[in-house]
């Protein structure tokens, strides 16, 4: 069963010999959607979901409204029809397949045929063009549950594309754990756990290079080095204890002695100089130097911290880390980079995950996975300014904030089924992961997106200014 | 290493004393040399070596132990249980229990038994019912390995039966590298029921539906919340790792659940408040012993079982190092409670095998240290357990002859209050005693004159950096006369896995060193080098032997001369090491030939004498 490796190449072979893409855009014939999609929908569906209904906000009069999506999120992710909700309604839906009413007619089998060739197609539009094709701004969501990165669509909210990890010849069981972004969204990158491996992929979500690396866990790059740093995941009984340091563009990979234990959190200075780490089984920072490696350990005081993230800010001055244990939010001042002087251990409401900075530097936001919150934090004066509860925010996990800083994404793991999916797909105990949206101006969830298995990492465009 | 010895003094007296006394002289494995070449033969205890409140070590050399992952089974059929504990990924020591009823004693036998590819995990369990053990174990990543057990109750034999254990619908099994799982029949139905712990805290359930044609079991996937556990440490967000283990610790027929985890520092208990038909495990869990709950780094395997046969379950669990601070139980992680009357235990050690042990990543150098005529031992750790600012260096004397050596501790050195203090022992100021470089966890070397005498040292600091690496970390130094020009010259391994040479261009009195290649013959051995140099082939000249951290021992045999060294790569030396191996060649029994001892990631010493 271990072929994996194998698979991937030849895949990666074929989709470039053959030019094929899961993202390709551009049409291969005609109006396809035209002529044999909305005339389905206006038969089938517009009754209740177009015109003047738009039962669950879906409307399906036209393929831009379609590609909006509904209240409950996307209808069609593009190139994967077996994970969009419209197939998945006419054909898993229990006790029966959409629209249960027997006054409304289910989609035969061939025009679900016709919907899912067109889908795994591309769900072109009347130009011929995939949606959400282009430079658009997107969030990437890995599903640690499984083996797919959910791609998200920051403007409209929904699911653009999937990622599923198994078709380019990783295990079911790869479990992709985190991610970045380059800042012009070019390139990004994901951690995959079990197949020890990070992953480079381009814009149009092919895999373009690749580092290996045991267990690897949180990543964090910079501005300026050109560099990707990777720490360990909690994926093996005893990880070495190194950080890897990789050349973005070619994907060579270095390791950097940290000398401690399980070097979970990290993160990159913003000059480029420094990557910080710090321990969970201990309560030991370093600050490397990545040109000449050299290396200065921060001892915190105190019981077991158990550090599990660590930021830089914006403007690089201050680095935050997340004490578990402890309850305890840590300042320290970034711009001595070996000493990183402790400015402030700030006790907050719960574990602190994932700590962020706002767009603008001002506020941290960290996800409390007990609690089911988002605690927002002034900077400025250390205190906590709001805590954001809301359905959705099922064990929060990850966080991220969209370029214009208005709006807050927060992964769900929702393993506890606190979340219940809006549908049931016969998938038993196994419950749909979200993305909880959040308006930071109102400090409301006004959106809960349903994604995979156990999502954990999300990362967008970074923030660097 | 010796701070909490008089307060174990009663406790280890009695391990000592009764069950735990492994085998005073070891087996011996040989390594397979190649023409010329010396042959080593490993030796667990050749000879007795006596910690500081005076106990004979009883397994000195085994190695040591870091994350001990012990699991018991009668695997010979003598009507006792045998040990397996894994402390690498890769593969499983064994010691076979050649004692008596109630009274065991394991005697070491391998590193690696049958020579089993094992994963991050393993489980010892009759998975066939043939009545002999099979062996589950983790398939890169994260997969399920069958090794069925073809053999008999008394003389096992494994063979893959599949490397990738499949459930009733033929998707493949995962079971997250780092939670080791569990097989029982937790509902006396006779069929064994898969338990995986999982990232989070839960447990997902499989239970068995039969083979498949080959016997394979088939497992049925049940619920990813078995019986709605979620265990996370208190005020703990969930991201841990996890071991489990089922017993009838209350004796009420059915099965109770222990549970260690990262971010847990005891061992938890949760009670089935079912029937052995019915089981229900909804209590809330307790930390295990009630009497007394043990509390360690964390992230415990136990295992329950008689092992004194005397009618109620003991606890034997391995600390494999949780969210409170792992580097404390680098050296004290294998525990063993007896229950002394019912449901009170009592812990009779923390060090179930007894070897010499100083945390990890040790290094061992063996010098003259009081000009008396034989070998001693000085032993360092990376950091020490016990006081996590800096290593130590352990000094043992010998207090036996130069021919048949006996170690007795001596005292604990600290002379850099630094990290991975790595000696180079020798006499650098050609005044008749031996002087001391140190290298550190950073760059930098350290000099230690001997200001005392050739019969009692006196270290004192010369100069705390005397050399630095131009770049990297973990100075290893030492020294030779690479050039037999009478003075020292001196090579420094280090974390990168490259080598750096600085040619002494000073006298025997005194050396001045200068950098001719931080990147010596372009050796790079992927991470970390320990060099060592010793004239194995008898033919004058000194030939270098590289320690590494995953690739063993390293040879560059020397084909030019005493003056002029010529060294040629000639592979890694076939002798089993452990990770990050140091070693140390040194005539310990005055036959005239060589022997090994070797330093490395458990924090212990292996030893290999040169010929039988």
């Amino acid at each position: 069963m271990k072929i994996y490796s194998y698979r991937v190449l030849f895949l990666i072979g074929v989709l470039i010999a053959t030019g094929c893409s899961a993202s390709s855009s551009t049409s291969n014939g005609g109006d396809a959607y035209s002529s044999t999609i909305q005339p389905i929908f206006d038969a089938k569906c517009t009754a209740c979901h177009g015109g003047p209904k738009t039962e669950a906000g879906l409307n399906l009069t036209s393929w831009s409204n379609l590609i909006k999506g509904s209240n409950a999120g996307e209808a069609v992710i593009a190139f994967s029809s077996a994970h969009s909700l419209l197939v998945k309604m006419g054909t898993k839906l229990q006790p029966a397949a959409h629209p249960s009413s027997q006054s409304a007619s289910v989609l035969s089998e061939s025009e679900l045929a016709t919907i899912t060739a067109w889908i795994d197609n591309g769900a072109k539009g009347p130009e011929g063009v995939a949606p959400f094709s282009g430079n658009r701004e997107f969030l990437y969501v890995t599903n640690q549950g499984g083996a797919s990165i959910n791609v998200i669509d920051v403007e409209t909210k929904v699911v653009a594309r999937l990622v599923d990890l198994t078709k380019l010849g990783f295990a079911a069981g790869a479990a992709p754990h985190h991610v970045a972004v380059e800042k012009d969204g070019s390139f990004w990158y994901a951690t995959l756990i079990s197949a020890g491996v990070i992953l480079k992929f381009n814009r149009n979500n092919e895999i373009v290079g690749r580092a290996s690396f045991e267990v690897p866990g949180l990543l964090s790059m910079d501005p300026t080095s050109g560099k990707l740093f990777v720490g360990r995941s909690m994926g093996a009984v005893n990880p070495p204890k190194r950080i890897g340091m990789i050349d973005r563009n070619s994907m060579a990979i270095e390791e950097l002695e940290v000398f401690f234990g399980r070097p979970h959190a990290l993160a990159a200075s913003m000059n480029g100089k420094y990557v910080y780490a710090s321990s969970l089984e201990e309560n030991k920072a370093i600050a490397i130097d990545i040109e000449n490696e050299e290396s200065t350990f921060k001892n915190l005081e105190g019981p077991m911290h158990s550090i599990m993230d660590m930021r830089v800010s914006p403007d690089g001055k201050t680095l935050i880390a997340g004490g578990q244990l402890t309850r305890t939010l840590f300042f320290f001042d970034a711009t001595n980079q070996a000493d990183l002087p402790l400015e402030n251990a700030m006790p907050v409401n719960g574990p602190p995950w994932d700590p962020i900075f706002s767009r603008d530097g001002s506020k941290v936001y960290y996800a409390d996975k007990v609690a089911q919150t988002i605690s927002i934090v002034d900077v400025k004066s250390k205190t906590i300014e709001a805590v954001i509860e809301g359905y959705g925010l099922a064990q929060p996990h990850g966080l991220a904030v969209s370029k214009d800083g208005k709006t807050l994404f927060v992964t769900g793991n929702n393993l506890n089924a606190a979340y219940e999916s809006r549908y049931n797909f016969g998938e038993g105990s196994r419950t749909p992961g979200t993305v909880s949206v959040i308006d930071l101006a109102s400090k409301k969830v006004i959106k809960v997106i349903e994604v995979g298995l156990y999502p954990s990492g999300i990362a967008g465009i970074p923030n660097w200014n | 290493m010796f701070m909490k010895e008089l307060a174990r003094f009663l406790l280890l007296v009695f391990v000592t004393g009764s069950f735990i006394v492994g085998c005073s002289s070891g087996p011996k494995i040989a390594s397979q040399a190649s023409s010329g070449f010396p042959a080593f033969f490993k030796e667990i205890a050749p000879f007795t070596v006596t910690d500081s409140v005076g106990i004979d070590y009883s397994m000195p050399f085994q190695g040591g132990l870091n994350i001990p992952r012990p699991q018991f089974a009668d695997m010979d059929g003598d009507g006792d249980v045998d040990v397996f504990i894994q402390e690498e990924s890769g593969r499983i020591k064994y010691f076979e229990n050649v004692g008596e009823p109630g009274k065991p004693i394991f005697k070491w036998t391998t590193d690696a038994y049958k020579d089993l590819t094992i994963g991050e995990w393993y489980r010892v369990v009759d998975l066939d019912d043939d009545g002999d053990m099979d062996i589950l174990t983790e398939e890169r990543f994260s997969y399920v390995r069958y090794y069925r057990n073809v053999g008999d109750r008394t003389s096992a034999n494994f063979v893959m039966a599949v490397d990738t254990l499949l459930d009733a619908t033929g998707a493949p099994i995962f079971a997250d590298r780092q939670n080791i799982p569990q097989i029982v029949d937790i509902d006396c139905d006779g069929l064994l029921d898969l338990f995986i712990g999982r990232v989070t805290g839960t447990i997902t359930h499989y239970e068995s539906v039969g083979y498949d044609e080959n016997r394979v079991p088939r497992f049925r996937f049940v619920t990813d919340r078995w019986e709605d556990i979620e265990i996370i440490g208190q005020n703990v967000s969930r991201h841990g790792a996890n071991t489990m283990n089922f017993a009838d610790i209350d004796q009420d027929n059915d099965l109770d659940l222990f549970w260690g985890d990262f971010f847990e520092a005891g061992v938890l208990l949760i009670r089935n408040q079912g029937t052995c038909g019915s089981p229900s495990l909804r209590s809330e869990p307790v930390n295990f012993p009630l009497n007394n709950p043990v509390r360690t780094s964390g992230y415990n395997a136990p295992v329950v079982l008689d092992l004194d046969e005397d009618g109620d379950l003991d606890m034997v669990f391995g600390v494999l190092g949780g969210a409170f601070n792992a580097n404390s139980t680098t050296r004290d992680n294998l525990y063993y409670l007896e229950q002394t009357e019912p449901g009170n235990f009592e812990v009779r050690t923390m060090r179930f095998v007894y070897d010499l042990d100083a945390g990890s990543e040790s290094v061992v150098k063996l010098s003259d240290l009081d000009g008396d005529g034989d070998l001693d031992m000085i032993l360092a750790n990376k950091i020490e357990p016990s006081n996590q600012k800096t290593s130590l260096m352990f000094v043992f004397e010998n207090t036996g002859t130069k021919e048949k050596a006996t170690f007795k501790y001596k005292e604990t050195l600290d002379l850099t209050s630094t990290y991975h203090q790595s000696p180079a022992i020798a006499d650098l100021d050609a005044d008749g005693d031996l002087d001391m470089l140190v290298g550190k966890w950073n760059k930098e070397i350290a000099y230690f004159e001997n200001k005392g005498s050739a019969a009692e040292y006196a270290f004192k600091e010369v100069n705390p950096i005397y050399e630095a690496l131009s770049r990297g970390q973990n100075a290893v130094p030492a020294l030779v006369d690479i050039d037999a020009d009478g003075d020292l010259d001196l090579f420094v391994g280090e974390a990168s896995g490259s080598m750096n040479f600085y040619l002494n261009t000073g006298t025997a009195k005194v050396a001045k060193y200068e950098l001719v290649s931080d990147t010596y013959l372009d050796i790079d051995t992927g991470r970390r080098s320990f060099p060592a140099f010793a004239d194995l082939d008898k033919d004058g000249d000194y030939d270098l032997v590289l320690g590494t951290e995953l690739d063993g021992l390293t040879l560059y045999m020397n084909k030019g001369t005493a003056q002029v060294a010529n060294f040629q790569l000639s592979g890694e030396m076939d002798i089993d090491v452990q990770a990050i191996s140091a070693p140390e060649f040194a005539d310990i029994d005055g036959d005239g030939d060589l022997d090994l001892f070797v330093g490395g990631a458990s924090g212990g010493v292996v030893f290999f004498r040169n010929g039988k």
